[in-house]
C-alpha cells in the first residue's frame, strides 16, 4: 500500500504511472543524482569504494530480476559475471575492438547464455534449481581454470573510450555511472510493465499466470537471460576497472554474496539490489579494516578473526530476516512514510 | 440428453472427455457444449467432476480420451496459456489472485495477454510503451468501476475480505476480454448481499456484454434463476441436461441430491 501526503492528487493516469510520480520524489532523485555527479569530489581516495559499489549494484540489479522479481534461486550468479569479464578481454585483446563493443558483446552473450541456463527451471524448482545453477557456477569455474590458467591470470586493457584511455578512478567512475544509472532505470523501468508484472505472476503462483495467457518458458528464460546479461555487463566493467580477472574473482561465495546484496537491500525493489550492493560492500571493506586492529588489540582474538566476516554476515542476514523481511529498502519506505506525516503520526 | 445444439452457435464443445486419476475416473464419457450467449450451469454434489472438467477446458488437465474445441479449433492438446489467449478465462473456486499485489496490480494482470510492449521499449518506457500502460489503464479502471472496487484499488488483496476476492478475481477474468468465462463457484463464502451483487455483475455480463459463460454453483436459487441451461453432474457423468425448470423435478437429480442436499 502506497500512502502519499495529503493534498497530492494525480489529474491523470500518465501521472500517476510516472516512475517518480509526486515532485517530492522527483527533487530527491535529482539530488541524489547531483550527489553521485560530485562524489569524487567528496571521496577522494575513497572513490574506488563507489565504483566497486556501482559495479556490483549492476549485478545484483540482474539477480534481482531474477530471485526478488521472478522468484528463481540462482547460485551461479557470479559464474555469468565471469562469462562477461571473459568475454569483454577476449573482444579486447584478441579482436582489438574497442570497450565499448566489448561491453556489449559481454551482455548479450550472457542473455544467450542465461537463456540457455534457464531452459530447466520450467521443470525443476526451488531446491533442485539452486542445485543445478550452483553446478553451472562450477563448470564455468572449472572451465576457467583449465582454459586461461585460473588464479589472477589474465590481464585486461584500460577501457578506453573513443580512443581515450581510461586510467584513473575518476575516470572510471564517470565511465561507470551513466553505465549504473541507466542500468538501474531500466530495470525500474520494466519491472511496472507487462515484463514485471509477468515475472511477478509467474513468482507468486504459476498455474494463475498461466490462466492469464503467461508462457512461463518464455518469461523464466527471459528472467535468467536478463539477469545473467546484467552479471555479464557487471563483469566486463569489472575486468576493465580491475584490469586482472581470475577464477578467484567469480566463485560461489561472490554469488552468495550477491544473494546477500538482495536479501539484504529488499527482495523485490528497484532499490534493494543498489542498497545492499552499497551495505555488503561497505561491510567487507570495514571489516577488512577493523578486524587486523582487533587482533593486535585481542592477540587470543586472532583465531576467530579469519572467520568474522562471515559470522557478521550470517547475524546480519537472520537478524534483518527477522526484524524486516523487507530488507533496507522497505526501511527506507517507512523512515518516508514516517517524514511524510510527521508532525502528525497517523 | 439435452437438445441438439447447431454447431454454428457452438462456442466450447467438449466431446466424449474421459479423465482418470489413480483408481479413479473424474470425468466418464461427459460431453457438453456451451453456445453464444449462453450461460450454462454445472451441478452436481462434492466431488462430482465439475472442476475437473473446467480444469481439462482451461488446460490444467489432459483428458485420457475425448476432445475440446473451442470455437471450432480442438485446442486438446495446447498448452494452458495458450489457450487464455484464445479468449478463455476462469476464476478458481479457492481464489488464485495475487495477494502481495494491490488489487489495480491483480487486475491489470488480466490485461497481460493484450500488453505488446517488448522488453527495450518496457525498459526505456518511451512513447508507445508509456501509452500502452495508460490504455490498459484505463480498461482497468473501468472494471473496477463495473465492479464497484473503487475504494480497494490500492489495498493489498491479502487485506481484503474473501467476498471482495472473489469479484476481484472476477475482475481480473474479465480484464482479459474473455470470449469464454468459467466461474467456479464464484459466491461460495460470500454473505446474501455479496451473492446478489455477484449475481447482478453475472447477469450483466450475459445481457449487455454477452460473454458465454460456464457457472459452477452449489446454491440451487442461485442456479436457477441465473442459468439457461443445466448440466448436472454425478460420480464424473452426466446425469442430466436441460432448462432449470426441467432439471428442478427430473428423478435422476433428486436421487443424486439425496443426502446431500434437496434441491429447492
Ligand atoms: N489432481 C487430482 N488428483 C487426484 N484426484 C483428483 C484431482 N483433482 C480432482 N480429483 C478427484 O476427482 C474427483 C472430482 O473432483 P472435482 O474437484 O472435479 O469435484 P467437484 O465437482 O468440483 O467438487 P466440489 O463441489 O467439492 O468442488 C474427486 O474425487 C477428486 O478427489
Ligand atoms: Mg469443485
Amino acid at each position: 500500500m502506497s500512502v502519499r501526503p495529503a493534498g497530492d492528487f494525480k489529474t491523470s493516469y500518465a501521472q500517476d504511472m510516472a516512475l517518480l510520480d509526486t515532485a517530492l520524489y522527483r527533487i530527491g532523485f535529482a539530488l541524489l543524482l547531483g550527489a553521485l555527479l560530485a562524489a569524487p569530489l567528496v571521496l577522494g581516495r575513497y572513490l574506488f569504494l563507489l565504483n566497486t559499489i556501482g559495479i556490483f549494484a549492476l549485478g545484483a540489479v540482474g539477480l534481482s530480476l531474477l530471485t526478488g522479481f521472478a522468484g528463481q534461486i540462482s547460485l551461479g550468479h557470479s559464474a555469468f559475471m565471469a562469462i562477461g569479464a571473459y568475454a569483454s578481454w577476449y573482444v579486447t585483446t584478441r579482436l582489438g575492438l574497442p570497450f565499448l563493443a566489448a561491453l556489449a558483446f559481454a551482455g548479450a552473450a550472457t542473455f544467450a547464455i542465461g537463456a540457455l541456463v534457464g531452459l530447466p527451471s520450467l521443470r525443476i524448482k526451488g531446491l533442485y534449481l539452486a542445485i543445478a545453477t550452483m553446478a553451472f557456477q562450477f563448470i564455468t569455474e572449472y572451465v576457467i581454470i583449465h582454459t586461461a590458467g585460473g588464479m589472477g591470470g589474465t590481464v585486461v586493457p584500460a577501457a578506453s573510450l573513443f580512443g581515450f584511455q581510461i586510467r584513473t578512478e575518476t575516470q572510471f567512475y564517470y565511465l561507470l555511472l551513466p553505465i549504473w544509472v541507466a542500468g538501474g532505470v531500466f530495470a525500474a523501468n520494466l519491472v511496472r510493465g507487462r515484463v514485471g508484472l509477468a515475472l511477478m505472476a509467474v513468482r507468486d503462483r504459476d498455474y494463475a499466470a498461466q490462466v492469464l495467457g503467461v508462457n512461463l518458458l518464455q518469461y523464466k528464460t527471459l528472467a535468467f537471460a536478463l539477469g545473467a546479461s546484467y552479471a555479464g555487463v557487471a563483469g566486463s566493467l569489472f575486468a576493465h576497472y580491475n584490469r586482472v580477472i581470475g577464477a578467484e574473482h567469480f566463485t560461489i561465495l561472490q554469488s552468495i554474496d550477491f544473494i546477500a546484496m538482495i536479501v539484504i537491500g529488499g527482495l523485490a525493489s528497484v532499490w534493494g539490489p543498489h542498497l545492499g550492493a552499497g551495505f555488503v560492500i561497505l561491510l567487507n571493506q570495514g571489516l577488512r579494516y577493523v578486524t587486523p586492529s582487533l587482533v593486535t588489540l585481542l592477540p587470543t582474538f586472532a583465531r576467530a578473526a579469519t572467520p568474522l566476516r562471515e559470522i557478521v554476515f550470517g547475524a546480519l542476514l537472520i537478524g534483518l530476516l527477522i526484524w524486516e523481511p523487507g530488507g533496507l529498502a522497505m526501511l527506507f519506505r517507512k523512515l518516508k512514510r514516517y517524514l511524510d506525516l510527521w508532525p502528525f503520526p497517523h | 440428453m439435452g437438445p441438439a445444439t447447431p454447431l454454428a452457435d457452438t462456442v466450447l464443445r467438449i466431446e466424449r472427455v474421459t479423465l482418470r486419476f489413480v483408481g479413479l475416473t473424474a470425468i466418464d464419457d461427459l460431453s457438453l457444449a456451451v453456445r453464444a450467449g449462453e450461460l450454462l450451469g454445472i451441478i452436481g454434489p462434492n466431488g462430482a467432476g465439475k472442476t475437473s472438467v473446467l480444469n481439462c477446458i482451461s488446460g490444467f488437465y489432459h483428458p485420457q480420451a475425448g476432445r475440446i474445441l473451442f470455437r471450432d479449433q480442438d485446442i486438446t492438446h495446447r498448452p494452458a496459456h495458450a489457450r487464455a489467449r484464445l479468449g478463455i478465462a476462469r476464476t478458481f473456486q479457492n481464489i488464485a489472485l495475487y495477494p502481495g499485489m494491490t488489487v489495480l496490480a491483480n487486475i491489470t494482470s488480466g490485461r497481460l495477454l493484450h500488453m505488446r510492449a517488448g522488453v527495450l521499449a518496457g525498459g526505456v518506457y518511451w512513447g508507445p510503451a508509456q501509452r500502452e500502460l495508460v490504455r490498459h489503464r484505463e480498461r482497468v479502471e473501468e472494471i473496477i468501476d463495473f465492479l464497484e472496487l473503487e475504494g480497494h484499488r490500492d489495498h493489498r488483496v491479502a487485506e481484503l475480505a474473501y467476498g471482495v476476492q472473489k469479484k476481484v478475481e472476477l475482475g481480473r477474468a474479465l480484464a482479459m476480454e474473455p470470449r469464454l468465462l468459467l466461474l467456479d463457484e464464484p459466491m461460495a463464502g460470500m454473505t446474501a448481499d455479496e451473492k446478489a451483487d455477484m449475481a447482478r455483475y453475472i447477469l450483466e455480463l450475459r445481457e449487455v456484454r454477452g460473454i458465454p459463460m460456464i457457472l459452477i454453483e452449489h446454491d440451487m436459487g442461485v442456479v436457477m434463476d441465473l442459468c439457461d441451461r443445466l448440466v448436472v453432474m454425478d460420480y464424473g457423468r452426466k446425469i442430466a441436461e436441460g432448462l432449470p425448470e426441467a432439471i428442478q423435478h427430473d428423478p435422476r437429480v433428486i436421487q443424486a441430491y439425496l443426502g446431500e442436499e434437496t434441491v429447492a
